[in-house]
């Protein structure tokens, strides 16, 4: 560091990439840096995903259990300092066959040739092919110098870029980001975009919202007491179901208490389906 | 019996049942259903571990009241066989039903999706998707028995 940025000029740089995302942990896992390597794709080789996390919560929580868009576990990270404050970078890397072309774009980097082991990844000189009219890195920077210099440009106020700055301040545009997400199916990117949304402009009520509804899941017990009927339901939908195709059935204590064509025909005969299994054998 | 961590911790605080094989259900693919309250209606839910969130068939996510009693966020979107299908996410409670130990109460975001007049939701009523969903819970299955465990973590 610091690097020179390599997209310069009319086309989409680097800069306008990191434009269009927020400073979430999310974009920091999911790729802020991979999305502006993400135009090298090339379906047939090699995808790498990266893992970003503040070395604090690594030692409070362990490493990450959650394995990458092509199925590879995380390996061991490599602790990096970006933007002052230390991260513990992992990367991951599979066959790109493994994984939907379309959930390719922004989030993973090819390079032009398989790795023999995973350590490898992040001193990988990049092989990256000019594509789309950028240009590219050469093979004279690592995987990690590129990934570090996205993130420091994107996180570091030294580096941040004047209108990336200005848009996201706009609490508008965090709700629109968090809209967008969803309607592509980035349920964690939304999720994180709101939460960090939240925090920064917490009079927004809509973002207020989206982060409350769109939390990760979160155990309120594990003390409730178990259902002795569970067993006998099982064993009624394992002897009679069959019986009952193309209906909604209510099973309650192991005894069918009413079945219909549909929900409402099915509460119509039976008012009260509280504790009854109600499923669609269809 | 509740199984254990190799460090002695136990590694689940409840042990469902789970079905598989329901007649007609899920296009005749086998699939492992557990028991599970999602709002205030009780079904059995596939597993999905390619799928996301809590994806609830309209017409169950009336009967549980999904749309009346909980905060929404809308209007997201989900692919399923090759279809996208736009809906609204909704926070909502669901209880993981043991036989054995402790039932699990979590909150957690289920996705209901808008259908056109006359159209039928092609998966069972309710489906547990690994992300943001089951990722943030310990479970495992035990085919001998058709046992679910589960547990937070």
């Amino acid at each position: 560091m610091p690097l020179p940025l390599p997209f310069e000029g009319p086309e989409p740089s680097a800069r306008h990439i990191i434009a269009q995302k927020p400073p979430t942990l999310l974009d920091m896992a999911g790729g802020l840096a991979s999305d502006a390597l993400g135009n090298y794709v090339r379906s047939e080789l090699t995808c790498i995903e990266f893992l970003l996390r503040p070395s604090a919560v690594e030692s409070q929580h362990g490493a990450p259990h959650r394995r990458s868009v092509g199925g590879a576990k995380p390996g061991n990270p490599v602790q990096q300092p970006i933007a002052g404050h230390e991260f513990a970078v992992y990367f991951t890397w599979s066959s790109a066959r493994r994984v939907k072309k379309e959930r390719l774009a922004g989030r993973t980097v090819v390079l032009r040739s398989l790795l023999e082991s995973e350590s490898q990844l992040p001193s990988y000189p990049t092989r990256l092919e000019r594509t789309q009219g950028f240009d590219a890195w050469g093979a004279s920077h690592s995987v990690l110098e590129i990934v570090t210099y996205y993130l420091a440009a994107a996180f570091g106020p030294s580096q941040g870029d004047a209108s990336w700055r200005s848009e996201s301040s706009d609490e508008q545009n965090v709700v629109a980001e968090v809209q967008g997400a969803l309607r592509e199916g980035r349920f964690r990117a939304a999720s994180e975009l709101a939460a960090v949304g939240a925090r920064r402009f917490p009079s927004s009520a809509e973002l207020a919202k989206m982060a409350r509804v769109l939390a990760p899941p979160r155990v309120l017990r594990e003390d409730l007491p178990s259902h002795e009927s569970s067993a006998l339901n099982k064993a009624w939908f394992d002897a009679h179901a069959r019986e009952h195709l193309g209906r909604w059935v209510a099973v309650k204590d192991g005894a069918l208490i009413g079945e219909g064509a549909s929900v409402e025909e099915l509460r119509d005969r039976v008012p009260n389906l509280s504790r009854a299994v109600v499923m669609r054998v269809a | 019996m509740l199984r254990r961590s190799s460090d002695g911790s136990r590694f689940a605080t409840g042990r469902g049942q789970f079905l598989t094989d329901l007649p007609g259900v899920a296009g005749g693919l086998p699939r492992i259903f557990v028991d599970v309250t999602i709002a205030s209606a009780r079904t059995y839910a596939a597993l999905d571990t390619g799928g996301g969130y809590v994806v609830c068939d309209p017409e169950f996510a009336n009967l549980a009241m999904i749309p009346a009693g909980a905060e929404c966020v809308g209007t997201a979107g989900i692919e399923v066989r090759g279809r996208l299908y736009s809906g609204t996410l909704y926070r909502t409670r669901m209880e993981l039903i043991a036989h054995e130990g402790s039932s699990l109460e979590l909150e957690g975001v289920a996705f209901v999706p808008s259908l056109d007049a006359g159209a039928t939701w092609p998966l069972p009523p309710a489906v547990l998707g690994f992300r943001g969903m089951l990722e943030y819970l310990r479970f495992a299955i035990d085919p001998r028995d058709e046992s679910f465990y589960f547990g937070s973590c």
